[in-house]
């Protein structure tokens, strides 16, 4: 046995209880702890059988239980709940999308314009005349990818076929997916297109091709359209729904310390608050709005078939990064609002988290 | 109002009491079948004074250990009187429903099969 382990013997019993309870304290927020820490550890040591050492499991339990309630706390009345609310959506929203940015951080690269090219002429089984390779990263798009097509000319890949195109992918060590194809009516002065459409997968990235097979004059010519992608990280759905819940709680908690702290401020510095809030509101809703309609996306449709946005692209790229932002930085005026300024002269014990 | 409120409120009301004054008192009045520990006691008892039900009556410091002394508001013994007031009008139309009740247990037991002699 050790040496502190035989003080800890010799400490009375009462002490050695009494540092448990201080201990389980520490779990209530510190404002109700300096307003209520000392009256429950009397309580608590007024209700202990005597020579108890440690505290009984069910005090333990409704101590932790107590905690975690205090800290969700609200104030009494509708508004603090539905502004909980609202916040807890938002945040949560926020922190999802911040969860899915962190998750693509994983995914490899885009592909460079030569190697892309490469990949697109293994689908057309020839050198492409013109080749125009389109990065769709790092702008407005939502959508990292690596476009490569040729612009449509006369007798263009004359003898393509789905088959061929799909042997030449396989033997190059891509992983081949599902296919599809409709027929394309003629129009104005486009002949009728077979149009094929499959997929393929290869270290992470995804393949999706399209060839637009048309017979003008008795002559095949085939149109090639390739975009390579980074597959989605598998790990995606766990950051976002750990994201959401830290965000969920974070707007929780920070909306029950503003709603306590404002209820003892000036009537208007609690109309600009709420103002504030509501402005906060209105320039984060189309990316909450979109962000849980990707989500509700990545539950009910086939990825394999459906090429969904990263749920972080209504959090991280233009417009929305300037719109949420705005959002939170308004958010923190509201916080500074809530915990700067006098309180209103009346005076009461309450359990605010501040 | 919940059961354990009602029961605080009712605890308060024969004068100011500390914590483990009120969790006595409760056990007491529910005849042992509520039993308040810490942790929920303080909860409710903070909720009651933000509702200004109660309020802190006064607070000692007996052998090193606060003691907060908790008291009924006015507005606090008017809410109890009016829930005790509603409780006691269900427990009237209770009994009275009770008493009015067809004795169909003992009928069907002396006719099980609803045969007449």
């Amino acid at each position: 046995m050790t040496a502190s382990g035989e003080v800890m013997r010799e400490l009375p019993a009462q002490v050695r209880l009494e540092r448990w309870y201080r201990r389980l304290l520490w779990a209530y927020p510190i404002g109700y702890r300096r307003a209520h820490g000392e009256e429950i550890l009397t309580m608590l040591m007024d209700s202990a059988d005597p020579g108890r050492r440690v505290p009984a499991r069910a005090d333990v339990v409704d101590l932790v239980r107590g905690a975690v309630r205090q800290w969700f706390r609200l104030p009494i009345g509708r508004t603090a709940v539905v502004a909980a609310m609202l916040s807890a959506v938002v945040l949560g929203a926020v922190g999802a999308g911040v969860g899915s940015w962190l998750a693509w951080q994983t995914a490899p690269e885009l592909p460079s314009d030569t190697a892309a090219l490469r990949t697109a002429e293994t689908v057309a089984g020839a050198p492409m005349t013109a080749p125009h390779v389109d990065r769709m990263a790092g702008r407005r798009e939502p959508f990292p990818e690596a476009h490569v097509f040729d612009p449509p000319h006369e007798r263009q890949l004359p003898n393509w076929t789905l088959e061929a195109a799909q042997a030449r992918l396989r033997a190059d060590g891509w992983t081949l997916g599902p296919v599809g194809d409709y027929i394309l009516k003629a129009r104005d002065d486009k002949p009728e297109t077979h149009v094929y459409t499959f997929q393929a997968t290869r270290n992470g990235y995804r393949l999706d091709a399209v060839g637009g097979t048309a017979s003008p004059g008795g002559f095949s010519s085939t149109n090639v359209h390739v975009g390579i992608y980074p597959v989605p990280p598998s790990w995606e759905p766990g950051a976002i729904l750990v994201g959401w819940l830290a965000g969920a709680v974070t707007g929780w908690l920070l909306t029950g310390f503003a709603s306590y702290r404002l209820r003892g401020r000036a009537l208007p510095r609690r109309l600009t608050a709420l103002a504030l809030g509501v402005t906060a509101l209105g320039l984060a809703a189309d990316s909450t709005i979109g962000l849980y309609e990707t989500l509700a996306d990545y539950a009910f449709l086939d990825p394999e078939l459906e090429r969904l946005a990263p749920a972080y692209s209504w959090v991280a790229t233009s417009p929305a990064t300037e719109d949420v932002g705005s959002a939170l930085a308004i958010g923190l005026v509201i916080l500074a609002l809530a915990a700067t300024g006098r309180r209103r002269s009346k005076a009461r014990l309450t359990a605010t988290a501040a | 109002m919940q059961e354990p409120t009602f029961l605080i409120l009712t605890a308060l009301a024969t004068g100011p009491k500390h914590g483990y004054g009120v969790t006595q008192e409760v056990a007491e009045l529910s005849e042992g079948t509520v039993k308040l520990r810490a942790g929920t006691l303080y909860g409710a008892l903070d909720r009651l004074v933000e509702q200004e039900l109660i309020a802190v009556d006064r607070q000692e410091v007996v052998d090193g250990r606060l003691r907060r002394y908790y008291r009924l508001t006015d507005a606090g013994a008017g809410k109890l009187a009016e829930r005790a007031r509603r409780l006691r009008k269900h427990a009237e139309a209770a009994e009275s429903r009770l008493q009015a009740r067809p004795n169909v247990a003992l009928g069907s037991m002396a006719d099980p099969f609803g045969a007449s002699a």
